[in-house]
């Protein structure tokens, strides 16, 4: 088992022909990820990489059935790509792409809340569930099927989570993304690690900005019973810089690193203060 | 992206929200010939920079009389102000806002912003104006008024009267503090803003209302369809590092310490800085050369650390997915090439031709320091800045 996808997920590729949709595409069908077909608005009829490419999400859906759709469309176009698989009722969208507006987003969220669908991202690495799919960009090499379930607002602490966790290997890695206004957030994926098997532990790596985490240790308490292990990225920012991730700003002094560890701790998560620690602290906590 | 003051108060205009009279006077302009002509009025001297606190810091004066006006002008314009939000260096005065002062009966806090958890739009109101929100919240959050907007829904009459709520406003300025909440959603809409805060929004001893203080963030992400604000741009208020950082699209903060940092991924770069703070060393940046970096970014983001003084050892941390890491060496000898080297630079490459990258950098450089680990490396690095 796993959370969200596995070896069955039939996968829509919304900016296929691109060179970051080429690259990455032509990685994930050698993962073995069930990349079906692509859609490009220009270039319908066509076939790239060996996949149909169609003119509109829409007519994709006509042709074949899809439980997933990855997004690598440029920023200025990517909100108008969400709502098309929104419309297309297509059950997970995972967008890769960074750079969205933040009102573009906010259009996406409203018409989100009443879909079918759920959304990873964007500015996110996507999701895997090693050895059986891959939706996204990180480096399939590192992962290995395991007990650790991992989710994280940044990409490349996703990678250094997953190689400290080596030795236990990953159910599911879900990257939510750096943007302020995202899709999926830990309390989702919290809850989806809780009811999945395969998870025996769960390590979520937060960062400064908002109060996502402050949130999911509002629930931790009473609905997840599987230790988790935090690390909180920017103690070290300072207040009212934009940290790389649009969303990693610390505004008010109130979204800092100490107060989101303070949060978790008090919610009976084990907190580790440095990435190195993480491996150790996923060690002790599987006892 | 942060704008001035004086840019905020244009665009208000534009949006019909009403403003005091002013003039704006940039360096260079003619200080006589100016005072000549208005000096027989009084006025308030706004020095125009990006970071509040200016008041307490002396960067807002008022002058009574032509020769008070000449000396205020003289005073702040070329300074460098130094207030609680900036730097120790401070930031230049090169524009002033010239204000007809305001005879205020009455201070009101109006905002518009995005709220981030909630996913959608703010509208916040008080009658406790001319005073920071979060003192509000802290000391009277009964009196923060508070409407969600949705863009399905838009503004209703339920949300002017929720805004309205304790402003003591009588029916003509209720009616006009409507139309500045319209256009206020108008043209927060319209800008890409993440932030329109309006503090105080007065009401003058006449009656009007009047925006006293503006501050409007724009949406970076947005910046190439609202291809107007690029002009607004201010670069004096940058420090030069960032400037050329941006030419570059390497993501670049410059901090106080002596640890120049050069990471991929923006949570991998703050973790970095993290684990230097953590073993007592202070980072002199913050620096993501992105997920999906090439040779020539990497040797612009070396470049541009050895230009800051203050650098005295760099911190070199990739962690190889997309990345290879020996794209990242190349690029770092590339920039051994054309810069002269002469601060210890401490090298992590993991991940993605790890090896390959190593047996490139191997006695390249004797300043060149490999390491194998995060935590060496943020202490070797911190024992040779």
């Amino acid at each position: 088992m796993s959370i969200l996808i596995d070896k069955n997920t039939r996968i829509l590729c919304q900016g296929l022909t691109g060179s970051q949709g080429s690259f990455h595409t032509e990685q994930s069908l050698a993962y073995g990820s069930k990349i079906l077909a692509g859609v490009n608005p220009r270039k319908g009829g066509s076939y790239h990489l060996g996949l149909p490419v169609y003119a509109s999400v829409r007519e994709a859906c006509t042709e074949k059935i899809f439980d997933a759709t990855i997004i690598y469309v440029p920023a200025a176009f990517a909100a108008n790509a969400i709502l098309e698989a929104i419309e297309a009722e297509i059950g997970l969208i995972v967008c890769i792409t960074e750079g969205l507006p933040i009102h573009d987003m906010i259009t996406v969220s409203e018409h989100l809340a009443s879909s079918h669908s759920q959304l990873i991202g964007p500015n996110c690495p996507g999701i895997i569930t090693p050895g059986e799919c891959k939706i996204g960009i990180m480096p399939a090499a590192i992962h290995r099927p395991g007990k650790v379930g991992i989710v994280s607002r940044s990409g490349t602490l996703t990678y250094v989570a997953v190689s400290q966790t080596e030795a236990f290997g990953q159910s599911t890695c879900v990257g939510i993304g750096g943007d302020p206004i995202h899709g999926l957030d830990f309390i989702e994926c919290l809850r989806l690690f809780e009811q999945d098997p395969q998870t025996e532990i769960i390590v979520l790596v937060g960062e400064i900005g908002g109060d996502a985490e402050e949130q999911a240790a509002e629930i931790i308490n009473t609905e997840i019973s599987k230790p988790i292990v935090a690390y909180i990225t920017g103690a070290s920012a300072p207040v009212g810089k934009r940290m790389g991730h649009a969303g990693a700003i610390i505004n008010s002094g109130r979204d800092t690193a100490a107060q989101k560890y303070a949060a978790l701790k008090k919610a009976g998560v084990e907190t580790v203060h440095t990435l190195a620690d993480i491996g150790q602290a996923v060690k002790a906590g599987l006892k | 992206m942060f704008i001035h003051e004086y840019q905020s108060k244009q665009l208000l205009q534009q949006y019909q929200i009403p403003t005091p009279l002013s003039h704006i006077f940039h360096e260079g302009d003619n200080i006589d010939s100016f005072v000549s002509q208005w000096g027989n009025q009084e006025w308030v001297v706004k020095s125009q920079i990006h970071a509040g606190g200016r008041g307490k810091a002396g960067g807002i004066l008022t002058a009574h009389q032509a020769e008070e006006l000449a000396s205020h002008m003289r005073l702040l314009l070329g300074s460098q102000l130094i207030t609680a939000q900036t730097s120790p260096n401070g930031l230049p005065v090169k524009t002033l806002l010239i204000e007809k002062p305001a005879a205020i009966a009455n201070e009101i806090y109006l905002a518009i912003l995005i709220d981030r958890n909630k996913k959608n739009i703010a509208l916040l109101s008080s009658s406790e104006g001319g005073v920071d929100l979060e003192e509000i919240a802290a000391r009277n959050p009964s009196k923060i008024n508070r409407v969600a907007i949705t863009q399905t829904i838009g503004l209703q009459n339920y949300h002017y009267q929720t805004l309205a709520q304790g402003l003591m406003l009588d029916k003509a300025q209720q009616h006009t503090f409507n139309d500045i909440v319209n256009s206020l959603y108008r043209m927060f809409c319209d800008i890409d803003a993440t932030l329109i805060e309006i503090n105080p929004l007065i009401v003058t001893q006449a009656g009007t209302l009047q925006a006293l203080d503006a501050k409007i963030n724009i949406d970076d992400n947005a910046l190439y369809r609202q291809t107007k604000f690029s002009n607004l741009r201010d670069d004096s208020q940058e420090n030069t590092i960032e400037q050329r950082a941006r030419t570059h699209d390497l993501n670049y903060v410059k901090l106080d310490g002596n640890i120049g940092c050069i990471v991929n991924g923006a949570g991998l770069a703050m973790a970095t800085m993290d684990l230097i703070k953590h073993f007592g060393g202070e980072p002199a940046n913050f620096l993501d050369v992105g997920g999906n970096t090439n040779e020539a970014c990497v040797t612009h983001a070396f470049e541009l650390l050895l230009t800051d003084h203050e650098v005295r050892a760099i911190l070199v941390n990739i962690f190889g997915g997309i990345v290879r890491c020996d794209v990242i060496a190349h690029g770092l000898l590339a920039a051994l090439k054309h810069t002269t080297l002469d601060i210890p630079v401490v090298v992590l490459l993991q991940g993605t031709n790890a090896e390959q990258a190593k047996v490139l950098l191997k006695d390249q450089h004797p300043l060149l320091f490999p390491v194998k680990d995060l935590i060496e490396g943020a202490q070797l690095a911190i024992s040779k800045a």
